[in-house]
């Protein structure tokens, strides 16, 4: 698929910055509060990775 | 010989081997990858998908073949953290006996401002939304569940080969370094998209480069080069894949200025860096003729690594017995073979295999065991 | 005019825009489809250039991909006047990666290459199960069949293909190439040629019609 049929398919809002992104940090509420970001920041790092 | 005296003396073994000094033996280092699933009674889906049965295929295997240090403990593929994300880009198939990663890009070539300007945005909206875009927070937490997983099943398997067997870890998995150039290549871009920026967007990727390389990679050196890693086979870790594309005037253009960098930390500290060279590194030979001995591991895949050891007598090579070898030959002429790297090679030679051994047909149990076995006496 | 010389080595030192440039203005003239072919053939000319540097070591892999897609750009802009004709076809490839593999860059560098020194190439795609070599062979009937495959057990592969294409009785030359090919590989395929390098490949391709 191109990329930009990709693009046209994710309507995501999950998937937005800052909204859900503030949204996927705010989640991980087994983390510390002042470690979440840099958590999620080295995750999505390291599973668009795989 | 005590547990903890077995222990130690592999440690100093590969120490002393990077070092280029004599040994009694060569160190044995196993590049094997998912062939231990095929060598074992379970399917690559059933083991890919349980620890529980990886656990045991991997240490039936060093029951079997004994070698002194492993680059994989059953813990390459984290499949289950990509899948608990939806997965899609990967296929296990129990047929052909294979994992294929389908060829994938994220990142159109006009994105590169984007990346500079905010990565976390870039990173999330773009390229996180177009690997995962079915991404709900339900499955964003199983799958950090999944890598905690993961990360748990690396540290069990760690310690459980340090305790039981005796065997140093290769590596810190805090201590990976990855090239910016790898990022783009591998995972972003993708070989060919990246290929044409090479010529059509040299400044934008290079400015990518740099930027990436001072907020992230310098601070992860630092970090990595503080480390205590006197436990482990070797202070730092760097995969090398994207030189693949590169032509030798390409490479010092954009990979080396920070590759030398690195290596230039390394030798100052007096550590260690593992360089695991996929394709041929032949053609970058100059960049390395002027690093102290000592420091510089180069794992070899597709070079003649005599060649590159008449050229390079101040690295440690790694690597050397292949494929072609373990699978087709002899367990007469694995020996012979053997026996020539051995020589040949001398100090500062890590006998280990030139492909991650991944296929059946890649080697046979009767040849791993005749060249074990040699190894260890010769 | 259309300085045929200036374009070759423009597209031998892989420089897009003066080439792009060159060809559009060309284009703009409404050539005839003899000069038309005559810019392909300068074209073509131009890949044997960068087939040389990449031999020198001045060029390497990533510079084959762009020049594959360069040339295809320009003959894009040469499309139209080139009409129903054709450059001379010396050969025809039939080509793929093996069953149970799916990379493809090699592959399409070598597919561009050939194309640019005159084969005609039937591009079978990625993953290619026997039975499909087998058919397309039996109905082009190409002088070769080029077999590709980056993991290691893409040899067995090919020796399983190049074994039903014996036993179907195809009469073409086979070439294997990609990262595990070597020279045992290629008799233990039992294929009649290898390469690991796409320019090296052409070149013997040349060498078997």
């Amino acid at each position: 698929m191109m990329l930009e049929e990709k693009d046209s398919a994710i309507d995501n809002p999950f998937l937005t910055y800052p909204e859900g992104w503030n949204q996927a940090v705010e989640s991980l509420v087994f983390l510390p509060e002042e470690m979440r970001e840099g958590f999620l920041i080295q995750f999505i790092t390291t599973v668009t990775s795989m | 010989m005590s547990d903890q005296n077995i222990y130690e003396d592999r440690i100093k073994l590969f120490k002393d081997t990077i070092e280029l000094k004599k040994t009694e033996r060569v160190p044995n280092l196993s590049n094997f990858f998912t062939w231990k699933i095929l060598d074992s009674p379970y399917k690559l889906s059933e083991a890919m998908n349980d620890y529980d049965k990886m656990e045991r295929i991997v240490c039936d295997f060093h029951e079997r073949y004994h070698f002194d240090a492993y680059m994989d403990l059953g813990t390459r593929n984290p499949i289950r953290v990509t899948d608990a994300l939806g997965g899609g880009d990967h296929e296990v198939n129990d047929k052909t006996e294979s994992i294929n990663y389908y060829d994938h890009v994220l990142m159109k070539s006009d994105e590169y401002q984007e990346l500079l300007d905010n990565e976390v945005k870039f990173l999330w909206t773009k390229v996180f939304a177009r690997k995962f875009p079915d991404t709900t927070p339900e499955k964003l937490i199983n799958a950090v569940q999944e890598l905690m997983a993961y990360g748990q099943f690396n540290d069990k398997m760690t310690n459980k080969f340090v305790q039981e067997y005796h065997c140093p870890s290769v590596f810190n998995m805090n201590a990976v370094l990855m090239h910016p150039f790898e990022y783009l290549h591998n995972n972003y871009r993708g070989i060919k998209e990246v290929s044409i920026d090479l010529r059509k967007r040299r400044t934008e990727l290079k400015d990518v480069i740099e930027k990436k390389f001072e907020t992230q990679m310098l601070p992860a050196l630092d970090a990595a080069l503080d480390l205590d890693t006197s436990a482990y086979v070797c202070d730092t870790y760097f995969p090398m894949l994207a030189h693949a594309i590169l032509s030798p005037k390409q490479f010092e253009d954009i990979y080396w200025p920070q590759l030398k960098q690195i290596i230039d930390k390394v030798v100052e500290k007096d550590k260690t860096i593992y360089i695991f060279c996929e394709s041929t590194m032949l053609r970058f030979k100059d960049f390395f003729q002027d690093i102290p001995k000592g420091h510089v591991i180069l794992h070899l895949e597709q070079d003649d690594i005599f060649e590159i050891h008449k050229e390079l007598p101040n690295i440690c090579l790694a690597g050397g017995m292949t494929t072609d070898l373990l699978g087709n030959g002899t367990p007469r002429q694995c020996i012979d073979y053997s026996k020539k790297l051995i020589d040949e090679l001398g100090n500062g030679f890590i006998f280990s295999q030139n492909k991650m051994v991944s296929f059946r047909n890649d080697c046979t149990r009767e040849n791993l065991l005749a060249v074990n076995e040699f190894i260890r006496n010769y | 005019m259309l300085d045929l010389k200036i374009l070759t080595q423009a597209l031998g030192d892989l420089e897009e825009d003066q080439v792009m440039e060159m060809l559009k203005e060309f284009a703009d003239t409404s050539p005839s489809e003899a000069e038309a072919l005559e810019a392909v053939a300068a074209c073509q000319a131009g890949m044997a250039i960068v087939g040389e540097l990449f031999e020198s070591g001045e060029y390497f892999v990533g510079d084959l991909i762009f020049a594959g897609e360069l040339l295809t750009e320009a003959i894009n802009v040469l499309k139209p006047a080139l009409g129903g004709g054709a450059s001379v076809v010396i050969g025809t490839i039939l080509l793929g990666t093996v069953h149970g593999d799916l990379h493809d860059i090699g592959k399409n560098i070598f597919k561009s290459m050939s194309e640019a020194a005159g084969f005609e190439v039937v591009d079978l795609g990625i993953d290619v199960e026997v039975d499909t070599f087998v058919k397309k062979a039996q109905e082009i009937k190409p002088q070769i069949i080029g077999m590709s495959g980056v993991l290691t057990l893409a040899i067995d592969s090919m020796k399983d293909t190049v074994e039903a294409l014996k036993e179907a009785g195809v009469d073409a030359k086979i070439i294997i190439g990609g990262n595990p090919v070597t020279k045992e590989a290629c008799a233990f395929v039992g294929a009649d040629a290898f390469t690991t390098n796409a320019a090296e490949g052409v070149k013997i391709c040349q060498g078997l019609v």
